[in-house]
């Protein structure tokens, strides 16, 4: 059927304006999706380094936090011992001349033996906490001396620790010390005070470019979700998790309730940086 | 993905037997016209559990509902006799509603995917291609149906190359969409 030529001419007008609006819309469609793919990636690279950012800001927070608390200890433990230990020491001598000028069966020569006994306790007492509130082997000897000594103090005839220390171990600094001795130090605690713990084993050992710590005992073990929960008997192990973040470790806990625990602690050791952020 | 493959199972289908009728010389209209009812209510219920929001959701099923009730005027209004294979015209105004309506679906989803960044690599991400796919489709189209779909009969006089050409390249291109959306979807690595 042959079509009118003006009906032909008007078509194909009409043909090439659609040809037209099409070609735009695909245009359109294909710029559409270029700019929503690029500005999508655009986004997500900030959003990432927005994350970076907040994560460098808290650990940079925790490390500040976690250098105060040293401060704080050291401040303390300078207190105690030059100050509260100085006049305990100093009354302590003030009773042995009073104890001197008594009766040698009197009964107050008896009450004064009897409060110098007390004061030497609590002399003894005092040095211990300024002791636990700062090392002084950690700054004086290193780490290693330091756990030994922790060892040494915890070892008895019921309890026995054992410290592995491979023969070359030099990864750590004085920053990254006081936090695996503060981190050992609660874990040993945890064991003897709560698990009940008879042996426990600290070892340290380094497995592809990581510092792993790894505390194992023979004690009663725990719930370790019932332990989180709590407020109070959680506070060790989230003090741990804290202090571990700021140098991007992590710990394991593989632990139940009837049985012994093991408590690996992994430190990345490729980013110096987040060390220097505590000290 | 449940619902696009089931999407392009039906495709597969209709394809298959489209093929068949065609060469057995068998009267194809109602599949034609029910096709479009079928792809568009399985791609609506693809968009109604990718939105994440109520009102979204609510939108789509409206959608789909005013959809259903124009197709149901629409299909008596264009198909007086299913039987005249050679006079008749496919649904005139549905195709043209679905892409509007898909075209508005696409970019609201992709207005989601710039403000809530929910995925971190886009081009991983198969609902992205499969919303590329449709976009380029129904911005192919959406011009072209109403022509097509108004001058077009069995015994058509006119030139219509150009546009079947333009139609079959979109068609091509959604397809390749398709086929990455899906491949990634099997990775699931987005």
């Amino acid at each position: 059927m042959p079509v009118d030529p003006r009906i032909e001419m008007n078509l194909q007008t009409a043909n090439d304006a659609i040809l037209i609006a099409t070609i735009a819309m695909l245009l359109m469609a294909i710029f559409i999706i270029v700019f929503v793919a690029y500005y999508q990636q655009k986004q997500a690279q900030y959003q990432i380094m927005v994350k970076e950012l907040q994560e460098r800001h808290r650990q940079e927070l925790m490390a500040a936090m976690f250098r105060g608390q040293e401060a704080e200890r050291r401040r303390l433990a300078q207190d105690l011992h030059d100050d509260i230990g100085t006049m305990l020491s100093v009354a302590k001598m003030t009773l042995n001349q009073l104890e001197r000028h008594l009766d040698r069966f009197s009964p107050e020569r008896a009450q004064a033996h009897k409060t110098r006994q007390l004061l030497d306790d609590t002399l003894k007492n005092v040095r211990r906490i300024s002791r636990d509130l700062v090392p002084t082997t950690l700054e004086r000897f290193g780490l290693l001396a330091a756990l030994e000594e922790l060892v040494g103090n915890a070892n008895n005839d019921l309890i026995s620790v054992q410290l592995e220390w491979p023969e070359k171990f030099d990864v750590t600094t004085p920053a990254l010390d006081v936090m695996l001795y503060r981190i050992v130090q609660e874990l040993t605690n945890n064991a003897i005070r709560h698990a009940g713990a008879t042996h426990i084993t600290i070892r340290f050992f380094i497995h592809e470019n990581e510092l792993r710590l790894a505390v194992l005992d023979d004690g009663r073990g725990f719930d370790i979700d019932e332990v989180v929960q709590s407020k109070q008997r959680g506070l060790g192990l989230r003090n741990i998790e804290s202090r571990l973040s700021v140098v991007n470790g992590h710990v394991t806990f593989d632990v139940a309730p009837g049985r012994g625990s093991q408590i690996i602690v992994q430190i990345p050791l490729e980013n110096p940086k987040l060390v220097a952020l505590l000290t | 993905m449940r619902y696009f493959t089931a999407y392009l199972g039906w495709t597969l289908f209709r394809n298959v037997v489209n093929v068949w009728t065609a060469s057995e010389k068998m009267n194809n209209l109602l599949l034609f016209n029910i096709d479009l009812l079928v792809r568009f209510t399985l791609l609506m219920a693809m968009f109604y559990h990718t939105f994440q929001y109520p009102n979204e959701k609510r939108t789509v099923i409206i959608l789909l509902i005013g959809f259903w009730v124009l197709f149901s005027i629409d299909f008596f209004l264009s198909n007086p006799n299913l039987g005249d294979l050679h006079n008749h015209r496919i649904n005139r105004y549905s195709f043209v509603v679905e892409s509007v309506l898909m075209l508005g679906l696409v970019l609201r989803f992709f207005l989601y995917l710039v403000r809530e960044l929910p995925v971190v690599n886009l081009t991983r991400f198969p609902m992205f291609w499969i919303c590329c796919g449709l976009l380029i489709l129904h911005a192919g189209t959406v011009f072209l149906t109403p022509f097509m779909h108004y001058f077009n009969v069995w015994n058509n006089p006119y030139n219509f190359s150009t546009m079947v050409k333009i139609e079959h390249w979109v068609e091509i291109i959604k397809n390749v969409a398709f086929a990455i959306a899906m491949a990634y979807a099997r990775r699931s690595t987005y």
